[in-house]
């Protein structure tokens, strides 16, 4: 069975200031605040990663262990599908 | 057309004269290969568009996706069309249109020429733009009743050098962020009349207010600042107060302010970095507006924290 990929939409563009992110959804004409962690992984996204590539990603950045950065990284990943910030792409 | 001004094509000479005055007026640089064609006629053309309109004033604009062109529309007595990606617009207009220069060219073309600009690297923030006696640069941003025209005029009598009350442009040049103003009348409603004291002026009946340049003002006027202040004007209250800005919503206030960033994926990208560059050179904060500015002789200065 294939992996899924997680990637950005195509209509965001990103920014960041002093630590924090605004991402713009041209799609939809809306924008929004991340926090450094989302940044990171909204970055990461712009090309397919798999779930344990952002989580290996987010463990160097940030120096966390495995289950805090799975914890947040799922629960940003839920909030950004759901969204359509985020898009699932079979492998 | 004519030599003078080879970037304007149109069937209504007198029109020509006002806009071309108008434009060169302002001193911005005009894009490279600018070509507006302005068509006089009885009536305006409808193009098919499912966009969904964003309203500025009376004009209506449809930009981005799937069509690419920007269209900007006042009802039905002007209608333009400008290029995806170059600095071109047709533009069509009706007699009454033309008879009402003052919406036409204020309301209306600025629409157009921001999307013209945009093409050129050269974004549009509701903003007044001023340097300081001691060469500091200031933005003031806000929505249409927020103070800017009022506070930009205060700061001209005081003899601060000032761009613009509304019209900013950033330049995507490297380096410190720059802000060119639209050199423009700075128009006062009656209240603001009354606070800064200034006599004569040019009445505008249609909009209830009264115009006055920024040499007539007592000011210099000032085409390019560096923002070194920011501040996000959040109405008027009893006194003036300067809070600083939390990094979270340096970005969102302007993005408010300059909501153009939205609309076109072409220099998005751009345009977004740029607003972030200039939150975050800037020592940014929200402004309430009181009268007791008029009352301090350092004005805005004397409030920094």
């Amino acid at each position: 069975m294939s992996e899924i990929r997680y990637r950005r939409h195509n209509d965001l563009r990103i920014a960041e200031l002093q630590g924090e992110g605004v991402v713009l959804h041209l799609g939809e004409r809306r924008y929004f605040s991340v926090n450094e962690t989302g940044l990171a992984i909204l970055e990461a996204t712009s090309e397919p990663r798999t779930f344990a590539e952002l989580v290996a990603r987010v463990m160097e950045t940030f120096e966390v262990g495995s289950e805090e950065a799975e914890t947040t990284i799922r629960a940003f990943l839920d909030q950004c599908v759901s969204a359509k910030v985020i898009l699932e792409e079979q492998g | 057309m004519t030599d003078s001004t080879p970037w304007l094509r149109t069937n209504a000479p007198r029109l020509e004269t006002a806009v071309q005055e108008w434009l060169l007026e302002s001193r911005m640089p005009l894009p490279t290969n600018l070509a507006i064609t302005i068509e006089l006629g009885d009536s305006v053309p409808a193009f098919q568009d499912s966009r969904t309109a964003y309203r500025q004033g009376f004009v209506e604009i449809r930009a981005g996706a799937p069509q690419g062109w920007a269209q900007v529309r006042w009802a039905d007595r002007a209608v333009a069309r400008v290029d995806a990606t170059r600095p071109i617009a047709d533009v069509f207009l009706t007699r009454d249109a033309a008879e009402n220069l003052e919406p036409l060219l204020r309301g209306f073309l600025l629409v157009v020429l921001i999307f013209l600009w945009k093409r050129e690297g050269l974004f549009h923030l509701h903003a007044g733009t001023a340097r300081d006696p001691l060469g500091r640069g200031w933005m003031l941003t806000g929505n249409t009743h927020s103070g800017k025209s009022t506070t930009m005029a205060l700061l001209a009598r005081r003899g601060w050098e000032v761009g613009t009350d509304d019209a900013a442009f950033l330049s995507a040049q490297t380096g410190p962020v720059e802000v060119y103003g639209f050199r423009d009348l700075i128009a006062l409603r009656p209240g603001g009349l009354d606070l800064i004291g200034c006599q004569g002026g040019t009445p505008l009946p249609g909009r209830g207010k009264t115009a006055f340049t920024v040499e007539e003002l007592g000011g210099r006027w000032i085409q390019v600042v560096e923002p070194e202040i920011v501040l996000f004007a959040e109405g008027t209250g009893s006194r003036t107060t300067l809070t600083p800005t939390e990094p979270a919503e340096i970005l969102h206030r302007l993005i408010q302010n300059s909501p153009w960033v939205l609309f076109e994926a072409a220099g998005a990208a751009e345009h977004l970095q740029l607003l972030a560059r200039l939150g975050g050179r800037a020592r940014c904060y929200k402004a309430v507006l009181g009268p007791d500015i008029f009352e301090r002789p350092d004005g805005l200065m004397g409030l920094l924290p």
